[in-house]
């Protein structure tokens, strides 16, 4: 007893000057004086390389270039187009496009926004050398680009594309920079080259894989924006946000993974709100990769895949929604409703679990003793990961062997499509609300290469083609459902669920009119106050 | 004198083709793992083949290993490390802000792994067998075996949330008291766990000298307890800073998770993200540049000791503790 005693005496001698050195340490580093707190801190995970979205074009850099730059046209809270630095426009058969400038834009230069900034910015945009991010939202059906008047650029198309507005919108290609100022900097977008726009806030002070900080302009045409400055902290890890969150550190808290969300739920006086952020996840049978190549298997599997169970059960729990296709609903906002919207893609093949079914479709195909493959899922996405699990359960039933492995989402993202995978994760979080967007890539079936499956399919690259040349955004309607269904038909996706995010806030904050747009929207603080 | 001369043209011969060897290592390695920059600098979209190729071209990245390689080299020959794909800046303005963060974050734990790795071995050492020993031991075990993003979270729930003494993350408003502050945390969790090696290393040295003849002479002639572990030091000074070099090396790995945790943008971070991007010109400069503060400092910890001299060294000890002997009498 006494060895015992004289041991935990040690102990605590050791452990108080360890803590008494702590202490030492924490006040004397405390002399550093305190920085101005801005009137919200926001807090993301993960980090942004560049502010410059022709760059480096994630989700996040879209969403921060929202409060600096401005397209010709953006995006509005309920997914609507509207004015940004054209006032109007007129588009003649979706194939001559005349923009007329706003007058009296500024940039956070000083210096007026002209035709020839926007000329200049939607040639960088085009030249994929310049801005690798955002050039594929102009592909070579531009033929030219112009400036017609001091006030207005015209864009002539080869035919009609009537979602060339996405490209020219802050969502999609088109964030405009001074030509001069463009012409002269080095390294656009990074810490010794701040960008420059014409939006709401400027940016005062960018640190990557730590801050951006952010001020009110006086000369944005929309009229004062709402708070005065604004910063936002960039997290390597989730649990590290959490307890900032705890400690009051951030006010908000953006894109909340839902598997994390009952975390938050328990920090005292927070608001957790769930939006659908018209995201699509899925998997993707390479019909170029044995035995994928045959489509009794990619029908087993995919009849294998209780995914009802993974959205109401324990890996999602309800906050999310069971995809009936690939494009959710909330995509069609610019022409239906979200129930019209569901009740046209309910009519879309499904593959619903069913796992005789399953075992039967494999029994047809050329291994029907069943065989082994690899799934890997992107570190970032926990819930893919633990879905990948629950697939691989319901598919060893069948006599199938699925492993699953985490790599990085940067090494996910490198081998998306890059037909070794027979089986693969797809996950798109769609920036504009063009209802084609998504399946204009996974359904462009003109063979490897073009779309993450590698698949060839004509009938289904013809409703592709329909979709880039619709007359309207109503037009895409049915070209989108239909290369959807010939997709299904052939069993190259299988949709999973339609997801959806979480965002936190303290309590003395209130957030208003939060939609799947917000964040992408124009002077998207406005909504926090 | 010419003898020292020699053996640091031969450390610095060594190191610069260790460099080398190293830059064609890394190089090599991130040509043959799996990727294209092209393909994330495009993200999950529709890219065309042709849309690809051309970015590719622009970065040079369809050239054969060896063209790549050469141009790499001919750049480095020329202080010009290229452009980090990822954000089209120089790699030296890139990679600058990090390196003085990530600087500072070592510079600290160094600076307090020796301090506390000396004194807990010293104190170790002189209470041999005691239960003190048993816990210094025990905590020198758990630094070294605990996992250093487990570690981190620990102290930053009990000292930062909790007890509020600390900020959570990051690295404050850019003033030098700030970034002390923020980065207190930080350096506290890598000295937690590098500093076991300097204690271990220090208290078996001085428990190894504690049963030489010197040691039993000077207690003989009641030389002072301090003069005598002063004394003692110095004989181990050797093996004490082969061990601060190693824990360098390991100062330089752990700062990967570390920062991660505390979301501080320094270069452990920086590296962990270039290398999944294959921003190859961005990793080779790190790398070269962590290597060479490794393989520099373990060649100046090894020229230190050369010039040291042990034997002469000890001599002149002796020489010292019979002076010091006569005056305590």
């Amino acid at each position: 007893m006494k060895v015992m005693k004289t041991q935990k005496s040690a102990a605590l001698r050791i452990l108080s000057v360890a803590i008494a050195f702590m202490l030492v340490f924490a006040l004397s580093a405390c002399a550093g004086e305190e920085a101005a707190k801005p009137d919200l801190t926001i807090g993301v995970s993960g980090t942004i390389s560049s502010l410059d979205v022709n760059q480096e074009a994630g989700i996040l850099n879209y969403q921060l270039a929202a409060l600096t730059q401005e397209g010709l046209v953006s995006m509005g809270n309920d997914g609507e187009i509207v004015p940004s630095l054209a006032e109007s426009w007129t588009d003649e058969d979706a194939t001559v496009w005349k923009f007329k400038l706003r007058e009296g834009a500024k940039f956070h230069d000083g210096t007026d926004v002209t035709a020839d900034d926007v000329v200049y910015s939607i040639e960088r945009a085009m030249d994929p050398e310049q801005s690798p991010g955002v050039s594929i939202y102009f592909p070579d059906y531009v033929d030219t680009v112009e400036k017609t008047a001091d006030d207005e650029i015209t864009v002539t198309l080869d035919g009609s594309h009537a979602g060339f507005i996405w490209a020219v919108s802050n969502t999609g290609g088109l964030l405009v920079t001074p030509k001069a100022w463009s012409e002269e900097a080095g390294a656009i977008g990074s810490p010794t080259d701040l960008i420059v726009g014409s939006g709401p806030y400027k940016v005062v002070d960018f640190e990557p894989s730590s801050h951006v900080t952010y001020e009110a302009v006086d000369t944005w045409w929309g009229g004062a924006p709402a708070l005065t400055s604004l910063r936002v902290d960039f997290f390597g890890d989730e649990e590290t946000r959490l307890l900032a969150f705890t400690q009051g550190d951030i006010d908000f808290a953006l894109s909340i993974p839902v598997e994390n969300a009952d975390n938050w739920e328990k920090v005292e006086g927070a608001t957790i709100e769930y939006y659908p952020e018209r995201s699509y996840y899925g998997l993707t049978f390479d019909p170029t990769v044995e035995p994928f190549d045959d489509i009794h298997v990619r029908k087993a599997v995919a009849l294998a895949v209780d995914k009802e169970s993974i959205v109401s059960g324990s890996i999602l729990e309800g906050h999310s929604e069971v995809a009936s296709a690939i494009t959710p609903p909330e995509q069609f906002v610019a022409v239906l409703s979200a129930d019209e919207a569901k009740e046209q893609l309910d009519t879309i093949t499904q593959y619903n679990y069913d796992i005789d079914a399953a075992r039967a479709e494999l029994a047809q195909s050329k291994v029907p003793d069943g065989f082994t493959t690899t799934i890997y899922y992107p570190d970032a996405y926990k819930n893919a990961g633990e879905a990948s699990l629950a697939i691989a359960d319901t598919l060893l039933e069948i006599g199938i062997k699925l492993e699953v492995k985490e790599i990085p989402l940067e090494q996910w993202l490198n081998e998306v499509g890059d037909g070794n995978q027979g089986i693969a994760w797809m996950i798109y979080l769609a920036t504009t609300a063009e209802p084609g967007e998504i399946v204009a890539w996974l359904c462009d079936a003109q063979g490897s290469g073009i779309n993450p499956a590698n698949w060839t399919n004509e009938a289904a690259a013809e409703q592709v083609r329909l979709i880039l040349s619709a007359e309207s955004l109503e037009a895409q309607v049915p070209p989108t459902i239909e290369s959807n269904e010939i997709a299904e038909q052939e069993a190259v996706y299988q949709p999973l669920w339609w997801g959806e995010a979480a965002i936190a806030w303290q309590e003395g904050v209130t957030v208003k009119d939060f939609t799947s747009f917000s964040l992408l929207s124009p002077d998207w603080p406005k909504l926090f106050t | 004198m010419k003898r020292a001369a020699g053996y640091i043209a031969k450390r610095i011969l060594e190191l610069i083709v260790s460099l080398v060897l190293l830059s064609f290592v890394i190089f090599s390695l991130l040509y043959i793992a799996p990727g294209d920059p092209a393909r994330q600098l495009v993200g999950t979209k529709k890219a065309t083949p042709e849309l690809l190729a051309r970015i590719r071209e622009s970065y040079g990245l369809d050239d054969p290993f060896f063209v790549q390689y050469k141009r790499w080299i001919e750049g480095v020959l020329h202080f010009d490390f290229g452009k980090s794909i990822r954000t089209d800046q120089t790699v030296i303005e890139y990679v600058a802000p990090h390196a003085s963060v990530t600087l500072q974050l070592v510079v600290m734990a160094l600076v307090l792994s020796v301090i506390f790795g000396l004194m807990l071995g010293i104190v170790a050492a002189k209470s041999r067998g005691t239960k003190r020993d048993n816990v210094i031991n025990t905590l020198a075990l758990v630094g070294t075996s605990a996992p250093s993003f487990a570690v981190a979270l620990l102290f930053l729930y009990v000292f930062a949330l909790k007890f509020g003494w600390f900020p959570i993350y990051g690295i404050g408003n850019g003033s030098f008291g700030d970034s002390l502050r923020h980065l207190a945390l930080p350096s506290i969790v890598l000295t937690f766990g590098v500093s076991a090696l300097i204690v271990k290393i220090t208290r078996s040295a001085l428990l190894t000298e504690d049963s030489k003849d010197y040691t039993t002479f000077m207690r003989a002639r009641a030389v002072l307890p301090a003069r005598i572990t002063f004394v003692q030091l110095k004989n181990v000074s050797a093996p004490v800073l082969t061990s601060t070099g190693l824990v360098l090396a390991n100062l330089v790995a752990g700062t990967i998770l570390v920062e991660s945790v505390f979301s501080i943008p320094g270069l452990g971070n920086l590296l962990a993200s270039s290398v999944t991007f294959h921003d190859v010109p961005v990793v080779q400069f790190i790398a070269l540049a962590l290597a060479f503060i490794v393989c520099a400092s373990s060649a100046l910890v090894d020229i230190l000791v050369f010039l040291i001299d042990p034997l002469s060294g000890k001599a002149r000890s002796i020489h010292k503790i019979s002076t010091a002997g006569e005056k305590n009498r």
